[in-house]
């Protein structure tokens, strides 16, 4: 078998509730400060409470052409412009056939959607508007990407719900293995805060019904957590072979180490009560890597503040990673990003072994007794060599990442 | 009142970002706007504008803001 190149992370952009921009989400994270807000009212669902990105303008930041893109992916291209300037890459002056896209998104442009539904049914079918398909694809967030970076190369949007970001990531990095581009920018984003899907998740007794306290509602692992915190977002990595970031002199932010997937192939939306994907999602990033469990020093968690994810994903951790590993959800921060999470919460991760800080778990106040993992309700500080990040999609996908050290 | 041709720059320059400076009566929309999926973009915003509709064929017939505030005068009279 041939050695698989080594990539690493070269540039990081995001836009969540925590902020615009890397260095603003770390501070908020770090600090272990909810972002949630109150968004629509939902009546007698009972569930208001949202991470939104704050003043995002997008025309004021995107140009004209803002306007004919959906929200979802204005966050992104903000998120994907921040990653290439970080990683000192300029798009006028790369060889774009050598660049590939590949971007994980659940929902889509929902937004754009929504509105041009009500647009129909009061106006009638010729006041729907004819940007309505380029705007809501969920595969248009990669082309804009193409089209706004001069990115040629392969070119895919990759949708396993809050597991996207994660699969985006780890697909980039086995296009580079491949050798099937130079250059892979990786990432995702989600923008569906509108009442259509606010009421669909709640329908299904997902999200937080604590409305009086938004503050405390994301509140991970936790024993009186109700649900998630629906939130929006866009996170996006550069990633080069390690023999060409070391070339160009490139700032190296973290490497991918390892990657795995796999489906749980037990429910639409329950994960499996053991945790059975998310163990063969770990043990396949592991194996990848060529380490053991117990190499794992820290872990930043799916946690989404469920009843069942949190519970599952204890018991996966605790079976294949032990006791050992520090864990956090940022979640209790930025509410859960959707298909953004995975790609956020990567980058959290490769923040956290570059300051050697493991974030608070926001408003863990009493630790399940039923999650037997080491939690903290305020930042510590540790050397980590070797971080995971997890993530879990609706429908039982499941991804892992392991993020190495520069 | 501002004239059905002065509601049109407002909705080109506000809806569109097309500068102000750079229509007049005389001006294509293909000249000014983005591309085919736009001009069919202004026919929407124009008509809900003035609560009614733009076909396509009425669309395909003008060239200059001048047509277009011409055929809106005709059907807002109408």
């Amino acid at each position: 078998m041939t050695t698989r190149p080594d990539v690493v992370i070269t540039g990081r952009g995001m836009v969540t509730s925590a902020g615009t921009g890397v260095d603003d989400n770390w501070k908020r994270v770090s600090a272990g400060v909810s972002t949630a807000v109150l968004g629509p009212d939902l009546g007698v669902l009972g569930t208001q409470v949202i991470c939104p990105v704050q003043d995002f303008d997008a025309p004021a930041v995107l140009g004209p052409d803002a306007r004919r893109l959906d929200r979802y992916s204005q966050l992104g291209l903000v998120a994907a412009t921040e990653a290439v300037g970080d990683a000192g890459l300029r798009s006028d002056e790369w060889d774009g056939s050598r660049v590939a896209i590949v971007m994980g998104v659940s929902v889509g442009g929902v937004e754009t959607l929504t509105a041009q539904h009500v647009a129909l049914l009061q106006r009638g079918p010729a006041a729907t508007s004819p940007l309505t398909m380029p705007m809501s694809l969920v595969n248009m967030i990669s082309g804009q990407l193409a089209i706004h970076l001069r990115a040629t190369g392969p070119n895919l949007t990759v949708s396993t719900a809050c597991a996207s970001g994660a699969t985006a990531i780890g697909t980039a990095r086995q296009l580079l293995q491949a050798d099937a581009c130079d250059i892979a920018i990786a990432g995702a984003a989600d923008a569906s805060l509108v009442p259509l899907i606010l009421a669909a998740f709640a329908r299904m007794g997902a999200l937080t019904k604590r409305s009086a306290d938004p503050l405390r509602a994301s509140r991970p692992f936790d024993r009186d957590r109700d649900g998630f915190t629906a939130a929006e977002g866009a996170a996006v990595v550069v990633l080069e072979r390690e023999t060409d970031a070391r070339a160009r002199r490139a700032s190296i932010r973290g490497r991918v180490l390892g990657y795995g997937a796999s489906a749980d192939a037990h429910h639409v939306t329950s994960p499996h009560p053991d945790g059975m994907g998310a163990q063969a999602a770990i043990r396949a990033a592991l194996a990848d890597a060529g380490l053991a469990g117990t190499d794992v020093d820290h872990l930043n968690a799916h946690g989404t503040s469920t009843k069942l994810n949190d519970r599952a994903e204890s018991k996966a951790v605790r079976s294949v990673l032990g006791d050992e590993v520090s864990v956090c959800s940022t979640k209790g921060v930025t509410g859960h990003l959707l298909a953004a999470a995975g790609a956020a919460e990567a980058i959290y991760a490769s923040l956290s072994i570059e300051h050697r800080l493991v974030p608070p778990t926001a408003n863990l106040e009493h630790v399940d007794p039923e999650i037997d993992l080491d939690l903290a309700p305020v930042p510590r500080q540790q050397s980590i060599d070797v971080a995971m990040s997890t993530s879990f999609g609706f429908g039982g996908q499941n991804a892992a990442l392991l993020i190495g050290a520069r | 009142m501002p004239t059905v041709y002065d509601t049109l720059v407002e909705i080109l320059t506000t809806r569109f970002a097309v500068p102000a400076e750079v229509i007049n009566e005389d001006t294509a929309l293909e000249e000014v706007l983005t591309d085919s999926l736009d001009v069919v973009e202004f026919g929407v915003v124009v008509g809900e504008r003035y609560n009614t509709h733009l076909s396509d064929d009425e669309l395909s017939s003008v060239t200059t803001i001048a047509d277009v505030a011409a055929l809106m005068n005709t059907k807002v009279a109408a």
